[in-house]
């Protein structure tokens, strides 16, 4: 065991510390409309610009074939760097891409990878519908064979950006004869065809960030299906493995930077500093962060050597979720008076507060991601 | 950058593991005829002959010259298997007398002749109580920032105590004369209650995850309303919390390791960590491992209890839960 990083890694860290002090945006991100989406392109073209954007992706789609490792690296510095949340950008970057690497056609690779990278291209995820949540296989949004495309009618729900959205990964049934979990399929769908509807919904934290989408008729060509025609439960697990186990690596490294921040407003407070159930709790919170970064090295460790995230993902992702939360409800401790203004949702207090509730809902509710550990880490038998 | 353990550590790992599911099942019968002959104790010599004393020592010192991630990986072994908190104040005593160049009282620690017990101490002082004194010749004081190795012939008014943990020994003792030959304090003290805390967390991750492992071997077996247990979420659920909290707290009792190790400025931020989080699953794992085997988990024939009575024993070693959380608020961000 080790914590050891090679010469190379040092060197690709000093350089990732240049690029983002001279680079990363230092203006307020704005937290909702197109205001919103142009900073978060911006950012996002800048950064491919500059050589960062799909560091573990390949290099023959635009990535710069590196590991796992300094995917973290990056975070790290990017966390330490202060730069922006990666907002409409997360879905195509952090799993709707890597989905489309480990299981598109060299086709889809080709159309859509690196438009992801350089910001041209915004993805959201077409999985919940209003009838089917944690049961996601139980899903009805149907997709019936009419010549070389897929005609598509329902409706799905909480899919962020949606509003901002070119593509969309969406499950679809292509049949509705099989077992619920083999008649899925996961296509690509163009936002902007016609048939597609989209109505932003506000969330407690005040903004708009996800939407629901009727699909009306829509036509989307079968060269579109991901992974093969009634394959999609597979991809879909795949999608969520990537969801699940990287796409928060950003974001468990950024959850210190926080937890310090509300460490020092407490010790520069000493009506605060009296308090000891408050500065307890939080150096409990403290060190239960550190664990945080530990597990997220061990993740690492362990899919360095497996090859892509395993069940105990679900292990990361609810400690994840469960520790935002108590950060925020200890900063509304801490604040006193001034929790009655609200943030944004990703700065200040109050904002990421009301947003961390979030945190064990989407991608699998904290429920289902103890369903997950307790039947694939544990070996438990199945839950109903 | 490497969390999982080498081959060689996975030698050590399973070398331990062997030995002690073999020699020391967990199982209430250990207890039958009192904590003073327990097996646990007979089987000192043993792993000192097996090096496990001497094993994170500078081989220049008399060791193996192992790292603090080794010993961490074999107390995590000695934690499922609860093996006597005497195999701890060995490797921190021989430690003290490394530092003070003793090569005499090393030798005699790492070969299990010397068999040291443990103390703590109300807020630094009176009253002393010694763990598993009655089956040793010395004893580790751990007493705010000092820690000493006295003969354990320096404690007075011994006297026996129905301790809280009954797979030890308890006594509670007045410190007659202290003329410690072997003792650290402030500065020179602190590695070795760093490496303490660290030994503390492993062992305490070893207990989370042995309670973890009992509820889930009962959950798959025992069957009510016609179903496995386990395949209800009100019992499955709180497994899966059970899960989260071991892998919290092994994954930073692998960087408190590796920071110990390597002396890095972290070191003792991580193992502070370390220690507050494994205390926390060790108690919060034994704790639902008991309410998930009901009646069974509530009888004193059944091993659980056991787990949780170590871990708010060893909590108090060297300063409890609150104590340590309070001190690990006033150090530096890193």
């Amino acid at each position: 065991m080790n914590l050891d990083f090679t010469p190379q890694e040092e060197q690709f860290r000093q350089e990732v510390r240049a690029w983002l002090q001279d680079n990363a945006p230092r203006e307020h991100r704005p937290g909702d409309g197109e205001a919103m989406r142009d900073f978060d392109i911006a950012w996002q073209r800048r950064q491919y610009e500059g050589g960062w954007a799909g560091i573990a992706w390949p290099e023959e789609y635009g990535g710069r074939g590196l590991s796992t490792i300094e995917q973290l690296i990056w975070y790290q510095e990017y966390a330490r760097a202060g730069a922006p949340y990666i907002g409409v950008n997360f879905v195509g970057v952090l799993h709707g891409g890597p989905t489309l690497i480990a299981n598109g056609s060299e086709e889809q690779k080709k159309a859509h990878l690196l438009r992801i990278l350089k910001g041209e291209e915004v993805w959201c995820q077409g999985f919940s519908e209003p009838g089917s949540g944690s049961d996601l296989a139980s899903l009805r949004t149907r997709a019936e064979i009419d010549g070389d495309h897929l005609v598509v009618n329902g409706q799905k729900i909480w899919t962020s950006f949606a509003q901002w959205a070119d593509y969309q990964e969406l499950l679809v049934r292509t049949d509705p004869d099989a077992p619920k979990h083999k008649g899925i399929s996961w296509v690509i769908c163009d936002m902007r065809a016609p048939g597609v509807r989209v109505r932003p919904i506000r969330t407690i934290a005040g903004h708009h960030e996800y939407c629901e989408v009727f699909y009306d008729d829509v036509r989307i060509p079968l060269a579109n299906v991901v992974g093969g025609l009634n394959n999609g439960w597979r991809v879909a697990m795949s999608t969520l493995g990537f969801e699940r186990g990287t796409g928060f690596m950003n974001e468990q490294v950024r959850l210190a930077t926080d937890v310090e921040a509300l460490i020092a407003l407490v010790k520069s407070r000493p009506a605060l500093m009296r308090d000891t159930d408050i500065t307890r709790r939080l150096s409990r919170l403290r060190a239960e962060t550190a664990a945080l970064q530990a597990m997220t090295y061990a993740g690492i460790s362990l899919n360095e050597r497996r090859g892509a995230p395993g069940a105990e993902a679900s292990i990361l992702r609810l400690y994840h979720g469960l520790l935002t939360q108590r950060l925020g409800r200890l900063s509304m401790e801490v604040l006193g008076t001034a929790n009655l203004e609200l943030s944004d949702p990703e700065a200040g207090w109050t904002g990421p507060y009301l947003y961390s509730f979030s945190r064990t809902i989407g991608g699998g509710t904290a429920e289902i991601q103890r369903n997950i550990i307790a039947e694939r880490v544990l070996g438990l038998p199945r839950s109903r | 950058m490497d969390l999982m353990p080498s081959p060689e550590e996975e030698q050590i790992i399973d070398t331990a593991r062997a030995l002690l599911s073999k020699e020391l099942p967990v199982d209430y019968l250990r207890w039958e005829k009192g904590a003073a002959a327990a097996p646990d104790r007979a089987l000192l010599s043993a792993f000192a002959e097996l090096g496990w004393i001497a094993l994170g020592l500078p081989e220049d010192a008399g060791g193996f010259g192992f790292g603090a991630t080794e010993e961490m990986l074999l107390f995590r072994e000695a934690g499922r298997a609860l093996v006597t908190p005497m195999l701890m104040a060995a490797v921190i005593a021989a430690r003290l007398a490394a530092a003070r160049g003793d090569a005499e009282s090393v030798a005699a620690l790492v070969s299990g002749e010397r068999k040291v017990g443990l103390t703590i101490s109300a807020d630094g002082g009176e009253p002393h109580y010694v763990i598993e004194g009655d089956g040793a010749d010395h004893v580790l004081l751990v007493a705010g920032n000092r820690v000493a190795l006295l003969p354990a012939g320096n404690f007075g008014e011994r006297a026996p105590v129905a301790g809280v943990d009954g797979a030890v020994t308890l006594e509670r003792a007045t410190l007659n004369e202290d003329g410690a030959a072997l003792s650290a304090d402030g500065e020179a003290a602190r590695p070795l209650l760093r490496h303490l805390s660290l030994l503390i967390a492993a062992t305490l991750v070893g207990a989370a995850e042995a309670v973890r492992d009992l509820t889930v071997a009962h959950a798959s077996e025992r069957s009510q309303f016609g179903q496995k247990i386990g395949s209800f979420q009100a019992v499955s659920h709180p497994c899966a919390d059970m899960a989260v909290r071991c892998e919290a707290a092994l994954s930073q009792a692998k960087l408190a390791a590796i920071a110990l190790r390597d002396g890095s400025e972290d070191a003792g931020f991580q193992v502070q960590a370390a220690r507050i989080v494994a205390i926390d699953a060790a108690i919060a794992n034994a704790s639902a491992a008991i309410q998930l085997h009901g009646g069974m988990g509530f009888a004193a024939e059944y091993p659980i209890h056991f787990y949780l009575k170590r871990a708010h024993l060893l909590d108090q070693v060297g300063g409890a839960a609150a104590s340590q959380l309070d001190a690990f608020f006033a150090l530096d961000a890193l």
